[in-house]
């Protein structure tokens, strides 16, 4: 096909007098034109995706005050490019024709629109009621100026302690896993090491899914040549396990088992590290007493390969091949795990575990060599973690029950000496459950949705809608179903923000558009609300000199009047709460820059720390001497954060424990549940982009072919999955996306019509709270 | 200076005319074809394009790859060859519009969203030169995957596939508003941090 015939004539004629008569008029007019040909007015702004903890760049292209169009940003070393389906699609997530777009309260059984005014009334007159008796129910998706202003108005104002976040539900046992193996929390690897590792290992983890984009990090790299072996263990078949080289599948629960096989090997070959572990490492059994490395090595005697291949259903072949990569000095391994080994009633356990391979086989801090945990949400580190919106902490890792640690927050804030509970407040589950039996008098829940991401809902929101709910939310969900006072609120880029990553990564954002109708921001409503209670006399809202507790000052330190919106909208609050918040960051070697620093950079890893020559510099690697300028010349690695002051991370003895719940004759499938690429939790913003929800539109059940064949099950055919704690019907695929072992069946959680966490299990690790999403016993019935 | 720059212009568009008719250049027809071709699949421009068919169940990483390697035309169908084979966790950013049958549909609440138009075409400098590159060209370095004329919704079925050096000729005009932004431009605000009295100095905010 010739394209030439298409020209005609007349286009011919028209096209060359334009040429002869641009040429004639000005030189400068004949280049090509072409900002001229580019849409008026567009303009790209730098921004990190809101979806998930990976924490990619994002540009986003606004257009006469609309958002239009995101790319991945080629300039952030996150994703240097690259982004998945919910990030391109970010923008359309904004525009669901049903966002929320006025205040509303509740009267008469009905949610009426009510003015901003009357809604802030309504919120601290029920705080009033019993300011101790009020919880906060916030996000890993709160900004860390929105996580920072809702401790300071509940801890530092309220007198309570109750304030906990969904990534209670996420991360907790990451967090209690590294404070208790190295003394503080946070990884210190990096993204970095996945470009430079000759192995990666995922524990339970579908990061093709869930963390696309470090997926690809790695996957690209192998299809360019590298050679990269990838071994998945998993109770689940998924789009990462297709990836791998190895693919072990093992009993749920037996991770534990698996883990200290390994040690056990490596202790039993000499094949361990043996330098790294006499200079850097130090032992302790589960009862907190030291252990020797003799002792040790006796705990570690009952994982024989024999034995917990037999536990696990791990061949013994795959069990060696794992204690061969530990045992290789020349390796450079990369583990990765996020909820299989978080969310599960051991989760602390198996985070520990998963560092003692790591420690022993001195895999770690070296490049290419790390246990890294993945986070799940854009800021469960930056805000939760990090500020420590968590029921026993204080901001920058320090906790309630610490008189030292209260007092140095009082003296930040200027709260009246004593201001700070000392007892920590209700834990997630906790919260709920003390709110379905009435011993909360009301929780405030800003970007989240627990009606449908809590486990075993029919009892944690049990008299839900009997109870006093505020929710700040952009649509309607479970949740705003069952609230009192409903608050519309802004999202991503209609507000400022700040957001911290899994590889400790800071990340800067300014307003680029208007929330739709009169949407606020959070920070707006939680200073409404701390104002309206000082104006109602609230003492707890007067700081030591009288003043307002969360008074926001200019650069100038004079006051605004940051609670009235046309003063807020037009000052940037989210720059003055970071960089007050920034003082909290020191004490834990957390050291963020100011502000204005990240506004130029695409991000920075703490600790940021300023050098001689005036540059603020980031630490790849945290512990690690030239890496981490806390750690002192000549340490090689230096874990300055040990709780015993020795510079050692601890090899604790963890011994396997069965699970509170497993299959039996009444019950005989294991329940797993879990995400899906295409949607974002429970699918509130995901659901609104219309390619999204073509490609993912509702719930199903995997089950395993065998199973399927067992019980004469086809795609389509719809069956009740029921647990001791509900039921629900969904239909079946046989070969889906997934495959469960077999005796599992998985559920993912997106879908709002379909509640399957009225199925989960409550159960959860006695350190970190962490409630266990992935194993329950359930039976299932063709319908 | 300016003067001896119009003659040579006027120079070159005297051999254009002399070539013009010689050359590839696309009609509006074919230029509107291709946009609206373009636009059907993609959200808005720059998004990736979306999968038009139901993909079935358990993939393998090299399943997509089966059709997408090369070109091929099946019942009146023409598979598009991806032009990043690298990049193999394919349904990361491509999702499918059909869901398979089994699962049951769900209603799609509405949106407003109204994204970036598909940019129409190149800009020649003059009527001989190649046209630039109207589309964000990352992660679409092989062109030909694309420009050959067995897609015939694309006005871009090269006459000289065999130079497969493009961008030898064919720029990328100011791509970079489409790709790299400066962080110094990307990172603007209005407001400033200071009260009206002091604002000469310790202006916050950029």
């Amino acid at each position: 096909m010739s394209i030439c015939t298409e020209l005609t004539r007349r286009d011919f004629i028209v096209q060359s007098a334009a040429v002869a008569a641009v040429a004639a008029l000005s030189p400068s007019l004949t280049k090509p034109a072409y900002a001229e040909d580019l849409p008026d007015g567009l303009a790209w702004h730098k921004a990190p995706c809101r979806f998930c903890g990976t924490g990619c760049g994002v540009i986003v292209g606004i257009k006469g005050g609309r958002l239009v169009a995101v790319q991945g940003d080629p300039q952030n070393e996150v994703n240097k490019g690259l982004l998945c389906a919910k990030g391109y699609y970010l923008g359309a997530a904004l525009y669901g024709r049903d966002r929320l777009t006025k205040p509303m309260v509740r009267k008469g059984g009905q949610l009426v629109p009510v003015t901003w005014d009357q809604a802030i009334d309504v919120i601290a007159d029920k705080i009033l009621e019993d300011p101790l008796k009020f919880g906060i129910y916030g996000s890993g998706q709160w900004t860390v100026a929105e996580g920072y202003v809702a401790m300071k108005l509940l801890k530092g104002g309220m007198g309570s302690n109750h304030i906990d976040p969904n990534a209670r539900l996420c991360m907790a046992s990451a967090v209690v896993g590294m404070i208790t193996t190295f003394g503080v929390d946070e990884p210190s690897g990096c993204y970095d090491d996945l470009d430079e590792c000759d192995t990666v290992i995922t524990w339970g983890n579908n990061w093709a899914e869930m963390h696309p984009v470090l997926f690809s990090r790695f996957i690209d790299r192998r299809n360019r040549g590298h050679k990269i072996t990838y071994i998945d263990l998993g109770t689940r078949k998924t789009r990462s396990t297709v990836a791998a080289d190895h693919y072990m599948e093992f009993v749920p629960q037996t991770d534990m088992a698996i883990i200290n096989c390994v040690c056990y090997q490596l202790v039993k070959r000499g094949s361990y590290d043996k330098k790294f572990v006499s200079k850097f490492v130090r032992f302790k059994g589960s009862d907190k007493k030291d252990m020797t490395f003799d002792q040790y090595t006796k705990f570690l005697a009952d994982y024989t390969p024999e034995k917990v291949s037999e536990l696990s259903g791990i061949s013994v072949a795959h069990l060696h091949l794992l204690a061969d990569v530990f045992s290789d000095a020349r390796r450079k391994v990369v583990s990765l795990w996020c909820m299989g080994v978080n969310q599960h009633t051991r989760g602390t356990w198996v985070n520990n575990l998963i560092y003692n391979l790591h420690l022993l086989s001195g895999k770690f801090g070296k490049p290419g060599s790390t246990p890294f945990s993945l986070t799940g949400q854009p800021s469960a580190c930056g805000t939760c973690r990090e500020v420590g919106t968590l029921a026993h902490a204080l901001p920058g890792g320090r906790v309630v029950k610490s008189a030292e640690h209260r007092k140095e927050t009082e003296d930040f804030w200027k709260c009246k000496p004593g201001a700070i509970n000392p007892k920590p407040g209700f834990h997630t589950v906790k919260m709920f459950k003390e709110m379905a039996a009435g011993n909360l008098n009301g929780i405030w829940v800003q970007v989240t949705n627990p009606a449908q991401s809590l486990p075993n809902l029919n009892e944690l929101m049990a008299n839900a809608s009997k109870r006093f709910f505020v929710v700040s939310d952009i649509y309607p969900t479970a949740t705003t179903r069952i609230a009192d006072v409903v608050l519309p609120s802004s999202t991503w880029v209609e507000k400022n923000g700040v957001f911290g990553n899994s590889e400790r990564r800071t990340q800067q954002w300014f307003k680029m558009i208007d929330a739709p109708g009169q949407a606020r921001d959070d920070v707006w409503q939680m200073l409404a609300v701390a104002r309206r209670l000082y104006d109602k006399g609230f003492a707890g809202m007067k700081d030591r000199n009288g003043e307002f507790l969360l008074a926001i000052r200019d650069d100038n330190g004079k006051e605004i009047e940051a609670w009235k919106w046309d003063v807020f909208s037009k000052f940037n609050v989210d720059k003055v709460l970071f960089n007050e918040y920034r003082q909290f960051t020191v004490k834990k070697h957390k050291d963020i820059a100011p502000y204005d620093v990240y506004v130029e950079s695409h991000g920075m890893r703490w600790p940021v720390v300023k050098d001689e020559d005036g540059v603020w510099r980031e630490t790849k690697r945290r512990f690690v001497e030239g890496e981490d300028p806390y750690v002192k010349p000549g340490k090689e690695i230096q874990f300055y954060m040990s709780k015993a002051k020795d510079d050692k991370a601890i090899i604790w003895a963890r011994p396997y424990v069965a699970p509170p719940e497993v299959p039996d004759n009444d019950y005989p499938f294991w329940l797993n549940t879990g995400r899906v690429l295409e949607h974002w939790h429970t699918g509130t913003m995901t659901g609104r982009v219309r390619e999204l929800k073509h490609a993912m539109p509702s719930a199903y059940v995997e089950v395993h072919p065998e199973d399927a064949d067992q019980m004469q099950l086809e795609d389509g055919d719809r069956i009740n999955i029921i647990s001791r704690r509900g039921s629900l019907i969904l239909p079946v695929v046989v070969r889906g996306r997934g495959i469960p072992q077999k005796g599992m069946v998985f559920v993912p959680f997106f879908d709002e019509t379909k509640l399957i966490n009225r199925v989960t299990l409550d159960a959860y690790c006695p350190m970190s709270k962490e409630p266990d999403y992935k194993k329950c016993a359930v039976r299932i019935e063709k319908v | 200076m300016r003067s001896s720059h119009r003659k040579s212009l006027n120079r070159i568009v005297l051999v254009a005319l002399l070539f013009a008719g010689t050359y590839p250049v696309f009609g509006k027809e074919v230029a509107a074809k291709s946009v609206s071709s373009r636009a059907e699949r993609r959200s808005f421009y720059t998004a990736p394009p979306v999968i038009p068919h139901v993909v079935h169940g358990w993939q393998t990483d090299k399943t997509c790859l089966t059709c997408h390697d090369q070109i091929r035309q099946w019942r009146g169908a023409t598979s598009m060859l991806t032009p990043h084979p690298e990049f193999s966790n394919c349904q990361q950013c491509h999702v499918q519009q059909a869901a398979p049958t089994w699962q049951p549909k769900s209603k799609f609440l509405g949106s407003s969203w109204n994204g970036l138009a598909e940019q129409e075409k190149g800009i020649r400098a003059n009527l001989v030169a190649p046209p630039t590159i109207p589309h964000r060209y990352l992660m679409r370095e092989n062109c030909v995957a694309c420009h050959l004329d067995v897609h015939s919704n694309f006005p871009a079925s090269v006459e000289h596939p065999k130079r497969s050096n493009c961008q030898q000729c064919h720029m990328m005009p100011k791509a970079n508003k489409f790709i790299l932004v400066p962080l110094k431009k990307a990172t603007k605000q209005t407001v400033a941090n200071a009260s009206s009295e002091n604002s000469g100095k310790n202006s916050g905010g950029k």
